[in-house]
């Protein structure tokens, strides 16, 4: 998939463990595991908005489009 | 929602109650015959009965004590308590709180196999030997009738597992 999902990046930046944002975003470290390999299928606004949020950044600092 | 749960929850009961009716129903008759207990009557004009167990009263009558009359009596009965058992599952389905489930397709897919397939197969094979007029030509038709839309359904639940599955991967 051509779009990638860079909250491992922002979360190294900001020094947070992917068990803390998963408990913010209230969603499971499973799913957020799903979000981070990019298995996922489409990302909510409510949740980009959280991750947003919580990460102090911009959609683009999360979601990036990779040509294949 | 809450309306369907209910109706399935009763149905399902009903339908389950009603299988192991017709299942120790048609193992009573095998035993009875096979062992010749004393639940066993034979009676004029080669007529038989079995009684209710420990008692003299009748329970089942046959018109002929011959071994294809009773393996008739005893696949249709059996046949019955099969097709209960499976159309409980089928209510149990559409108890649950998640509908769209493998399991539920997998009833549905049971339901139907025994509609279209193994439903008239044993009905045509029956009305080959049968000494009685069942109607086995209608009952194969409200057999297959029901088939159909278990059918449909099934393919409604597949459709619905896999939007369900996209679903779960929408975080």
């Amino acid at each position: 998939m051509p779009i990638v999902v860079n909250v491992d990046v922002m979360l190294a930046k900001r020094k947070m463990q992917s068990k803390e944002l998963a408990e913010r975003l209230g969603i499971t470290p499973a799913n957020l595991s799903i979000l981070k390999t990019g298995k996922a299928k489409g990302i909510r606004f409510d949740t980009l908005e959280a991750i947003c949020n919580i990460l102090n950044c911009q959609p683009g600092d999360v979601l990036e489009y990779v040509e294949e | 929602m809450k309306l369907v749960r209910l109706i399935s929850i009763v149905a399902f009961y009903l339908t389950r109650i009603l299988s192991a009716g017709y299942i120790l129903t048609a193992l009573h008759l095998l035993v009875s015959v096979v062992f010749n207990l004393s639940t066993f009557k034979l009676l004029e004009n080669g007529r038989f009965a079995i009684c209710y167990p420990f008692t003299s009263k009748y329970f089942l009558l046959g018109s002929s004590y011959t071994v294809a009359y009773i393996a008739e009596m005893t696949l249709l009965i059996a046949f019955y308590g099969a097709f209960f058992w499976l159309l409980s599952n089928v209510f149990k389905t559409f108890r649950q709180k998640k509908l769209f489930t493998t399991q539920g397709i997998h009833n549905l897919k049971l339901f139907y196999i025994t509609n279209l397939i193994i439903c008239p197969v044993l009905f045509i094979i029956l009305s080959l030997y049968s000494k009685e007029d069942y109607p086995y030509m209608v009952m194969s038709i409200a057999h297959a009738i029901m088939g159909i839309f278990a059918l449909f359904i099934a393919a409604i639940f597949q459709q619905g597992v896999s939007l369900q599955n996209d679903q779960d991967l929408i975080i």
